[in-house]
């Protein structure tokens, strides 16, 4: 938020000071495409001033172009509206792309552009599928009633693309409302503001009216005349319409055959239990499983964390424990050695161990006496879990539903999905738009909670991180919970499923209760269903990956830091100790259990996998896992929760997940145990 | 006034999929102003396109289709015709 100002600094300083040119347009009108071709690869992604929504910003010639989210009018119903508002707000040329097939939706905004007295050229898109629906346009005409450049495209076949760089240079102000340019004239004199905040005002935009209030005298919304102008603009949109399109009746249906299916009230779940399969397919098993197995374990463990200990092992001090393993990964010898000044100075103990390790499969423990070394280089050091964490493991992930993420985007399946379980999410107090977040949160818990941007409401936003952090487990986590579910057997599996599922609705049902207010309900265009595009989705996937570990990336490091203090100064210890009355007594499992608790607190999957080793019965096994996954998410999740709902919220919620985890799971303990 | 018949004004979430309407109230502030935006309007024709358990409705207006949760739908009436 602060590298905002100091970008601005330097943009005043460039000589013959750049212009803003802002892309606008209705949501799914293929604006990227515009963006991309523009500005070309140097795309700079950063978070509008006192917001977080991500911002896309790039250059073309002597302008400055910025990306707006898809918006069907300038207001502020949401965060996406209020940052492209104030995007437009600050713009010299609008460059308003319009969906051909639906005209008479996008030309509401671009009259409203229009009005805000801007000069604007509109991009009329997608001729090539206007024409199969057999919509014909008069381009000329529109052109010459709305008084600006209008320019036929086929943004995915770059077609008109040029005659775009052409007419951006000699955009105009078009033709206004006559009455209201009048009306905004006398309002900008007045209270000296600008002709589009004088409209806004006029439109009754509660920000800037807000921002303006002292020049009001209390009343605020003296000059509000929204309801008619919305309606006056909305007839002429239609008239116009009217006028220049020329459609043939026999159009045909509406949405396609996977439209019609997504939204039906039973072929819709089939479908949707088979994008789910799809889903798996692709993320649970071919990412999750076998990407991540070879990055993590055979990059990240066996090369990159061995080298780098190895290096550090060859000048301090350093125990290095070495196990040989059999073919099914058990130890069966062991032996320890010390070298007090790194291993550069011990060459016949270095002799010893190659010997000892020679040939076989082995398994390197290096344990560094050095506080500062240990933290950085330990178990769970910042240098080398972290990394490994980060790079070998989150990465493929967090790709991979980031591809998925996208894939459901473009193609038009998310408003139907959204659509379809919209009135299931109402019970929890969210609308059906709350599914992205949840889905994610199957992948990584931190990742969606920074997606609970898109929620409208903070109520939304609020219920959606609780239900998020607490209820649902990661895919890391995951994967340990099916390890162990399987050998617990089929009766365990079943109840800690269900167990899951209704602590879900119960927490989902009490916030929905408690929390002053109610759902925003949902109010959706819904987009027709396409094949996505692979330039797109990859542009897509690469921007939010990039975003993620920019925002999220420090505070695994800031993590794994202060557990590696707390593990120094023995913290940690203190802190096992102090939890395991609670295990063994309340939850009724071995002291040992309590550690795996600890570890939870840093990686979601520590917590469950350290009950491999313990010798837990089925029941035991459902009472661990039902308490690891309630408990707390990643230290990672915990920091990006802080930044996104306050430390007073963030710890409100942190702590209800250690009370909840140790309430149901004691609950469960005595009944099954 | 309810007539029985052909201008029946009903809620839309009443309305059946298939349905040709008119609107003829929607409901009064920020809803309305975004179904404006949208293209709807008091007097618009529009077809009930999908009604889902629970009361999400979609319609459609020509190449436009909108969902509509069922916490507005139920404050929108409608006429068949």
């Amino acid at each position: 938020m602060h590298t905002h100002q100091t970008n601005d600094k330097i943009e005043t300083k460039i000589e013959s000071k750049p212009k803003k040119l802002v892309l606008v347009g209705n949501p799914n009108v293929g604006k990227s495409i515009f963006f991309n071709y523009l500005t070309g690869l140097y795309v700079e992604v950063s978070n509008y001033p006192g917001t977080t929504v991500e911002i896309l910003k790039g250059r073309y010639k002597n302008f400055i172009v910025y990306d707006t989210p898809g918006i069907y009018g300038l207001s502020s119903f949401n965060d996406e509206e209020r940052i492209a508002k104030n995007i437009i707000i600050d713009a010299d040329i609008i460059l308003n792309i319009v969906d051909a097939v639906n005209l008479e939706r996008d030309l509401f905004l671009t009259l409203q552009l229009i009005d805000s007295g801007k000069p604007v050229v509109v991009a009329l898109n997608m001729m090539d599928e206007a024409e199969k629906k057999r919509i014909k346009i008069n381009v000329e005409q529109l052109s010459k009633i709305l008084g600006v450049p209008v320019i036929p495209t086929i943004a995915i076949k770059y077609k008109g693309f040029r005659e775009i760089t052409e007419a951006i240079e000699k955009a105009t102000i078009g033709n206004r409302d006559k009455k209201l340019a009048e009306k905004i004239k006398k309002i900008a004199n007045e209270l000296k503001v600008t002709e589009i905040e004088a409209l806004l005002i006029l439109e009754g935009d509660s920000e800037t009216i807000n921002k303006y209030r002292t020049k009001f005298n209390g009343e605020l919304y003296i000059h509000d005349e929204r309801e008619k102008i919305y309606i006056e603009r909305r007839n002429k949109a239609n008239q116009i319409v009217a006028e220049v399109t020329n459609i043939d009746t026999i159009s045909g249906r509406i949405s396609n055959f996977f439209g019609r299916i997504a939204i039906h009230p039973i072929f819709g779940l089939a479908f949707f239990i088979v994008i789910l399969y799809l889903a798996y397919i692709l993320v649970g098993k071919l990412i999750a499983q076998d990407i991540v197995d070879l990055t993590e374990n055979e990059i990240g463990k066996k090369i990159y964390e061995y080298n780098v200990r190895k290096f550090v092992a060859r000048y301090f001090p350093v125990s290095i424990k070495v196990n040989i393993l059999d073919e099914d990964d058990n130890i069966i010898d062991t032996r320890t050695f010390i070298f007090e000044n790194g291993t550069r100075a011990s060459e016949t103990t270095l002799k010893q161990m190659e010997d000892f390790a020679n040939g076989k499969n082995v398994e390197y423990e290096f344990e560094f006496k050095n506080p500062i070394l240990f933290i950085l280089f330990g178990e769970f050091g910042v240098l080398t879990m972290t990394v490994r964490y980060l790079l070998f493991l989150l990465l493929p992930l967090v790709i991979g539903f980031y591809l998925m993420l996208s894939i459901l985007e473009d193609s038009g399946y998310l408003p139907r999905l959204a659509t379809f379980v919209d009135k299931l999410m109402n019970y929890i107090g969210l609308n059906g738009k709350a599914i992205i977040p949840m889905i994610l949160g199957f992948g990584c818990v931190t990742m969606a909670t920074i997606t609970t941007r898109l929620l409208t409401t903070t109520r939304e936003k609020r219920i959606m991180t609780a239900i998020l952090q607490i209820t649902i487990p990661c895919s890391a986590q995951l994967a340990v919970i099916t390890t162990l579910l399987m050998r617990a057997g089929f009766k365990a599996t079943v109840i800690y499923a269900m167990t899951m599922f209704l602590v879900f609705v119960i927490i989902g049902l009490t916030l929905n209760k408690i929390l002053p207010g109610g759902a925003t309900p949902l109010l959706i265009d819904l987009p027709p269903m396409r094949i996505p595009r692979v330039e797109n989705l990859a542009k897509k996937t690469w921007m939010r990956t990039f975003y993620f570990i920019k925002e999220a990336g420090m505070w695994f490091f800031v993590g794994a830091f202060v557990v590696g203090l707390l593990q120094v100064t023995g913290l940690l210890d203190k802190w096992i100790q102090l939890l395991s009355p609670l295990t063994v007594n309340w939850l009724q499992l071995p002291a040992e259990a309590s550690q795996a608790f600890i570890m939870g607190i840093v990686r979601r999957d520590f917590g469950a996998a350290g009950f491999y080793s313990l010798e837990l019965t089925p029941m035991q096994t459902v009472v661990g896992l039902v308490t690891i996954t309630l408990f707390v998410p990643c230290i990672a999740s915990l920091m990006v929760m802080l930044k996104e709902r306050g430390a007073f919220e963030g710890l409100i919620i942190w702590l209800s997940s250690w009370i909840i985890a140790f309430t149901i799971g004691g609950i469960v303990s005595q009944i099954l145990i | 006034m309810l007539r029985k018949g052909k201008d029946e004004l009903m809620r839309l979430t009443d309305a059946k999929p298939g349905y040709e309407l008119e609107i003829v109230e929607l409901p009064q502030g920020n809803i309305k102003t975004q179904f404006v935006r949208l293209g709807i309007t008091e007097g618009t024709r529009i077809k009930c396109a999908h009604k889902l358990p629970g009361g999400t409705v979609v319609i459609s207006k020509r190449t436009l289709e909108i969902a509509i949760g069922s916490d507005i739908a139920k404050k929108i009436f409608v006429k068949k015709i």
